[in-house]
This record gives structure tokens, sequence and C-alpha cells, in this order.
């Protein structure tokens, strides 16, 4: 072979595998990017974070006219059960307003046709406990990578594994983007969990803060939602009784805080009054003290159906 | 811009080349010169355009008093001159914080720093210059044209990290012009190291390098396993990420049908540390030799003399690759060993070839601990993790664990939980593909002086240039460790 024909063999040969790689991806397409997906329904492989980012560009808002958005007290509530409406969770496991923010935004920025209608709040103290972000995972680079980098074959890699063993992946009914935490605790006692907590926080050794520059991005985040026109729900997060006994102080301070955010125009409802005391001293309500089982989740649903059939009517969003 | 970026690899480097070429073949080989020379300049302010007017500076000065130093006979106050206000602008960009802080704690003082961005490759271009200037003054240089002078300094490919380029091998090069037509030869040449070159800068370096911040700047206690796992992963990342940038080079100068000189030979293999030393960064042995050790007096003055002077040499190598104390006692470390490498050797005591090896190889591993330790705090922890002085396992581990479950230690060095399993049977892989290619195989520069148009380098190219890619989309910070130098 001589050396101008080895080079143009080279060129080639490398531009036809990267071809072949980019069209695999394409076709693949694990976050509904590059395809046409109204009405298709895509599950979540690995790393909530990035994977609801990315799904951001065009199969939550080809799809889906609401949003659930919080950290994992929220990722847990699986909203296909919510009838009538299409909400996308958005929430994940440790997710700030900085984080969620980029989400949501991204989200919005990419639906050109203006199905998102309404977003809905989980207000909790984690949100606007500290601000920016904490990982790389919601890198803008993600984006092109998804047509072909070692990210996508560890995707693989990740799919390959759960399909060896479905039972214990707790994103097997993501495709809105729900985490089944029940999977991910199933062996855990609950109430031991609980009275841990409450003894760290007897302690001392648990603070409830409230960040003012995650309050300043929360505002920010709900003056752009409001600029879209879309609708606003939000709701205080149920918390287990005991434990909010013993912060009551605490927890009101930061919810009336992130209440201000508000307005009349919006529809707040709040799970720490008295009508849900009885789900909230429940111990069977939470798996781990903090996060819902699927049986208080259930509960929570339901009230969020509620809220939103009063607003939009008992068969809910009309496209 | 980075030679591992899509920019580089797909715009920069093919535009520059075919335009390069065009006027070459147009023969407007003065105007080819002056693109190539704005290419590099456009190459070097691409990172922050205020960096080019202190290399433009710099460079116009040196070819004044080189010139004047090649016209005039003898002129040791201006050959000075040169020296010193190199050494000026080098010093006032590097070190000049370095020192006011220990001004400061010396006189319990508190003058403040000035916080200055250190101009890329200074620490090579200013070397170069220097060299250039020595040898006007001892007539070693010749009436060169100011844009062949600039090419020689600002040649992009080995700009920023060197290698450290002399000008009586790169001149002559510029001036051939049997260099200005396209040559596949050297073109398959050089895209052929080009690709071993990044696929050991993005494959191999980059991937150890999650290893190396984890354990030098982000955990606080490193027991052994840990500490071996970091200062080894930084021993290799450092060799990985500095060769495969100069393979780049070599394979992008190829390109122009320039040949850079060589800048590694399998470090590690060396049984010695005066072998090391003739393997690793070639070109600033080369030059500390020449510039430094040999107009010291080298070994001409006595045996005490020439123990003295391998350690100031080294001292000032150690110095030369950074402003802090660090950088001071890696010197220090690897001066000491010289000396007393150079004292065994008169004493005619050889060590067997592995137990040569084993100390030096060693020896380089701890002392990397110091050069990549960012205070001297951090450089006790991971040494004092190294020692065992802090348990042999992380606490939060039992060895019954770390067996059934090997990944769980990647936790520790900031892998995912969820892609944890895939993480590690690529870490696995890449640090079997390290001490294989480490210790077992030839090196870029052998293989290259093998390559032949075959199916075989086709294939290697292909696939090398592939899984360099595919790793270069995902989500990795790059950076070449040698640009801080």
């Amino acid at each position: 072979m001589i050396f101008k024909k080895f080079i143009q063999q080279a060129f080639l040969l490398l531009a036809l595998a990267l071809l072949l790689i980019v069209g695999i991806h394409y076709w693949w397409d694990p976050y509904g990017i590059w395809q046409e997906v109204t009405g298709k329904r895509i599950k979540m492989i690995e790393s909530a974070r990035t994977t609801k980012y990315l799904m951001g560009f065009n199969y939550i808002p080809s799809n889906f006219n609401g949003l659930l958005i919080g950290p994992s007290l929220s990722a847990d509530m699986n909203t296909q059960l919510i009838q009538n409406y299409k909400i996308y969770n958005v929430s994940f496991n440790g997710g700030n307003i900085t984080e969620l923010s980029i989400v949501v935004r991204n989200i919005l920025e990419h639906d050109k046709n203006k199905n998102i209608k309404f977003v809905i709040f989980c207000l909790n103290t984690y949100m606007t406990k500290n601000h920016g972000e904490k990982s790389t995972a919601l890198d803008p680079r993600y984006y092109l990578g998804t047509l072909g980098s070692i990210d996508t074959l560890g995707l693989l890699y990740s799919k390959y594994k759960k399909s060896l063993d479905p039972k214990g992946d707790k994103f097997h009914d993501s495709t809105y983007g729900f985490i089944d935490h029940d999977k991910r605790e199933k062996n855990q006692n609950s109430q031991k969990m609980l009275f841990e907590k409450l003894e760290k926080m007897r302690k001392g050794e648990e603070k409830l803060v409230l960040d003012a520059t995650a309050m300043q991005e929360f505002k920010a985040l709900v003056a752009y939602i409001r600029g879209k026109k879309i609708k606003i729900f939000a709701y205080t997060y149920p918390r287990q009784y005991d434990m909010y006994m013993l912060w009551k102080d605490d927890y009101n301070r930061i919810y009336e805080a992130q209440k201000d955010l508000f307005t009349k125009e919006d529809v707040l409802f709040d799970f720490n009054d008295h009508r849900f005391n009885a789900f909230r001293k429940d111990y069977a309500s939470y798996i781990d003290g903090s996060h819902l089982s699927q049986k208080g989740a259930t509960i929570v649903l339901k009230e969020i159906k509620k809220q939103l059939d009063n607003y939009y009517g008992e068969n809910g969003y009309e496209e | 811009m980075l030679f591992s970026s899509f920019e580089f690899i797909f715009i920069f480097l093919p535009i520059t080349f075919f335009i390069y070429f065009y006027f070459n073949r147009l023969k407007m080989l003065k105007v080819s010169r002056l693109f190539l020379l704005l290419a590099s300049l456009f190459f070097y302010s691409w990172w922050n355009v205020w960096y080019l007017p202190i290399i433009l500076l710099s460079m116009s000065f040196n070819y004044l008093i080189g010139v004047y130093l090649n016209k005039v006979d003898s002129n040791k106050v201006v050959l000075y001159f040169g020296i010193i206000s190199n050494l000026l602008l080098l010093g006032y960009f590097k070190y000049v914080d370095f020192f006011l802080e220990n001004i400061n704690l010396i006189l319990d003082d508190d003058i403040s720093l000035l916080h200055l961005a250190l101009p890329l490759g200074i620490s090579f271009f200013t070397f170069q210059q220097i060299a250039y200037l020595v040898d006007s003054y001892n007539s070693k240089t010749s009436d060169y044209d100011f844009i062949n002078y600039a090419v020689f300094v600002t040649f992009f490919p080995q700009l920023i990290a060197g290698p450290i380029v002399h000008h009586e091998e790169m001149m002559p090069q510029f001036e051939n012009l049997k260099n200005k037509l396209i040559n596949y030869h050297n073109i398959a040449l050089g895209l052929f190291i080009f690709s071993i070159g990044l696929f050991k800068k993005i494959v191999i370096a980059d991937s150890l390098s999650v290893w190396v911040a984890n354990g030098f700047d982000k955990a606080e206690v490193l027991s052994f396993v840990d500490s071996w796992i970091s200062s080894l992963s930084y021993t290799f990342q450092l060799y990985y990420d500095f060769s495969g940038y100069t393979d780049m080079a070599i394979g992008a100068a190829l390109l122009f049908n320039i040949k850079l000189p060589i800048n590694f030979n399998s470090p590690y293999k060396a049984r010695n540390i005066q072998d090391f030393w003739r393997r690793w960064h070639i070109t600033l042995s080369r030059f500390l030799r020449d510039y430094i050790y040999i107009p010291l007096g080298g070994n001409r003055k006595g045996s005490v003399r020439t123990y003295v002077n391998l350690f100031i040499t080294f001292l000032l190598g150690g110095i030369w690759h950074g402003a802090g104390w660090n950088f001071i006692i890696w010197g220090i470390l690897h001066g000491v060993a010289t000396v007393v490498h150079r004292f065994f050797n008169r004493l005619s005591i050889i060590l067997p070839y592995w137990f040569g090896w084993f100390l030096t190889f060693n020896f380089l591993n701890i002392s990397w601990v110091f050069f990549r330790a960012k205070t001297f705090d951090d450089a006790l922890k991971v040494l004092s993790g190294m020692f065992g002085f802090e348990g042999f396992l992380p606490k939060h581990m039992t060895f019954s664990e770390l067996l059934a479950s090997p990944n769980k230690i990647l936790f520790d060095f900031g892998f995912s939980a969820g892609q944890s399993s895939f993480d590690f049977l690529l870490t696995a892989l890449i640090s079997m593909g390290v001490v294989f290619g480490t210790f077992f195989m030839k090196n870029s520069i052998e293989s290259l002086h093998e390559f032949k148009p075959t199916r075989f380098y086709l294939l290697w190219f292909v696939l090398a240039m592939l899984i360099s890619l595919l790793f270069m989309n995902s989500l990795k910070e790059t950076e070449f460790l040698y640009f801080d130098f």
C-alpha cells in the first residue's frame, strides 16, 4: 500500500466508522432527542439527573403538558397515575434549585409548541438548602455525546445489566420520570430510620438551612415560568408528623419564605395541615422517615389531581 | 485550543495544512511562512488574546539581541542583558507571587500578591530563546530572517509545551525547499503518531485524572491502598499526558514536513535516575545539560564540583517546573538521587537490572507526589498513606468487602454509583493497558520507526482515532498538565 492510498483509506474508514456510530445512536436515541417522539414512551436507564436534562430537549416537551419539580422527596411520585393529565416528574435525588432550574428551563426553552401548560412545585427544605451545581451531570456537552460517546457505551452496559436483573430496577416504570424508591429501600425499617433521624435532630446534628442565593434563584425560576404564561401549582411536602412537630418553627419559617414567592394566581396547598395528620402519623406512609412509600405517594397524588381538577375541571387538561 | 479538541482536529489543523501547502504550491513561499506564523499566533491567542503582545515582544527583543550578538564579537554585557531580561520576564509572571509569599512569611508582612495569569508556554519559549542568544554569542547562529525566526519560536505544534526545540535543528527545516511540498510519507507518519498521542492523552491520562484529583485534592485521609492508587495514577497520568501531547506535537509537525526532536523514550523502563533523565523530557535535559550543567563546569572540575553542579542543575530544573516549595523539594530529591547514583557509579557498584528498575520507579513515584500535590500538607497526606500510617484499607471498608466488590473502592475516587460497574470495567481495562503499554510494549517513537502503510497500521489508526473521539465526546475534563509549567 502506498502512503497516499493509506491516507485515503484511513480517512474513508474513519469517516464510515463515525457515520455508523452516529447512525446507530441516532436510531437508538435513548433520550428521545433526535427522532420524532410524540406519543412514544421512553424509560430512563441510568442517572436521573442527566437523563431528565437530556429528555428536556425533545421527549418531555413533545409528550407532556405538566411538570412536577422537586428533589428525591417528589421523585418517587408516579405521575402516570394522575389520570387525564400528562405530567412528567422532573424531580431527582439531591436536586437543589440551581439544578432543577437548569432542567426546567431547558424543557421550556425547547417547548416550541407550548405543550407545557402547568408546573407543580414540591416545596421542601432541600431545594433551597444550598445552591450551585453538585456535579457535571447537567453539562450541555452531554447533548452531542448522545450521538456516540463513552457515556452512551456505559448506558448500554447498564441496560444490559438491568436486563439480567429487571426486578431491582428503580426506573422500571419511568416513562413519566418516576423513580421507584421502594425498590431501592425495600429492606429498610422505616420506623427505625425515622427514630434515628429524630435522635440526630434532637442532638442538633442536622440543621434546617435556608440559602439566600438559592431563594433568589427560586424567585427567578418562578418569574421565568410565570413569564411563559404557565400555570403554577405548589404544595408543601408532607413531613412525617413527629419530625414536623420537632422542628415546626424551622419548617414553617422555610415554607413561608418559599410560599412568599407565589401569588394569588398560583394554586398553593399544604400537606402539613391537620387534614393530613393521620396520613403523616402513619409510619407506613414513609420508607425512611422522609421519603414517601407508594402508599403515602398515592394520597399525595390524589390530592394533586383534586387540585388540578379544581382548576381544569374533572376531564383534566384539554389540548 | 487543545490538540485533543474537536476544533483543533477538525478545523484548525486541516485548514492550516491546506492553506499552507496551497501557498507553497503557488510558490508563494514567503506568504506561506507568514501564514504559518499567523496561524500559530492565532493558535496561541485562542486561550487568551492578552498573551499575544508578550510573545511578540519577547520574540522581537530576542531576535534583535541575537542579530546584534551575531554581528559583534564577544559582547558579554549584551548577552547577559538578553538572558537577564528573559529571566526577569519569566520571573515576573511565574515567580513573583511565590517570592512575595515567602517575604510575607519571613517578615510577617502582608504585601499583596499580584495573582498574574501565567502566559502559556512562557517557560518553553523563554528557554528556547535563551539558547538562541547563547548560541548567537558563540557565533553558532546564522543571519536568520525574522519571519523564519518567529516561526521557529511560535510553530504551533511545539509552542505550548515543547519539545524544547533548538534553532539548529529547526531553522534548516523551515528553509528547506523540499519541505514545502506535500509529503504523503510524512503525513501518514504524522497521522499515525498523532493518533497514538491522542489515545494516550484522552483515553489513558484523562481517565486516570479522576483518581488523581480525588486522591490528591479531595480526600482528607488516604489509606495505604488509596494513596498508592492515587500516586501510581499520577505517575502514569503525567507520563501519558505529556508524552501523548508530545506525540501529537510530533505528528502535527510532520504534516508540515517538520521533524521535532524526541522527548520521551520509555522513561519508566529506566534502571537508574541518570537513565531516567535520558529518557524523560529529553529536550529539557538537553537544555539543562548544555546551558546550565556544562557552563557550570560539568564534570571537568573534580568530583565534588561535579556533584555540586549536578545538584544545582536539578534544583534549577525543579524551580523551572513551578513556583512552589514542592517543586524545589522535587528538584532537590532528583538532585540528591543523581549525586548518589553518580557516587555509586564511581565505586563501580551496579545494581541488578530488576532491582535498579524497582528502586528507580518507586523513587520516581514518591517524588512525583511533591510534583503533583498543591500544598506541602497534601504531599504529606499522600506520603503518610503510602507509608502505612493511615491503615491499609479505607476506614469504612473491610478486606472481605473489598474482595467481594472491588468496585467499592471507586466510590472513594469519585465514580457515581450508577455507572460504577462500567467505570470499574473501563478502569480495569485501562489500568491493565497502562501497565502493559508502559513496561512491555514499544513506545510510540519505536512504533513510528516501524510504521508501514499496511492494513495493520490502518486498523490501528482508525481504532485509536475512533476510541479517542468517543472519549472526547464524553464528559471528561481535559487539560494538558505541562501547560502549567
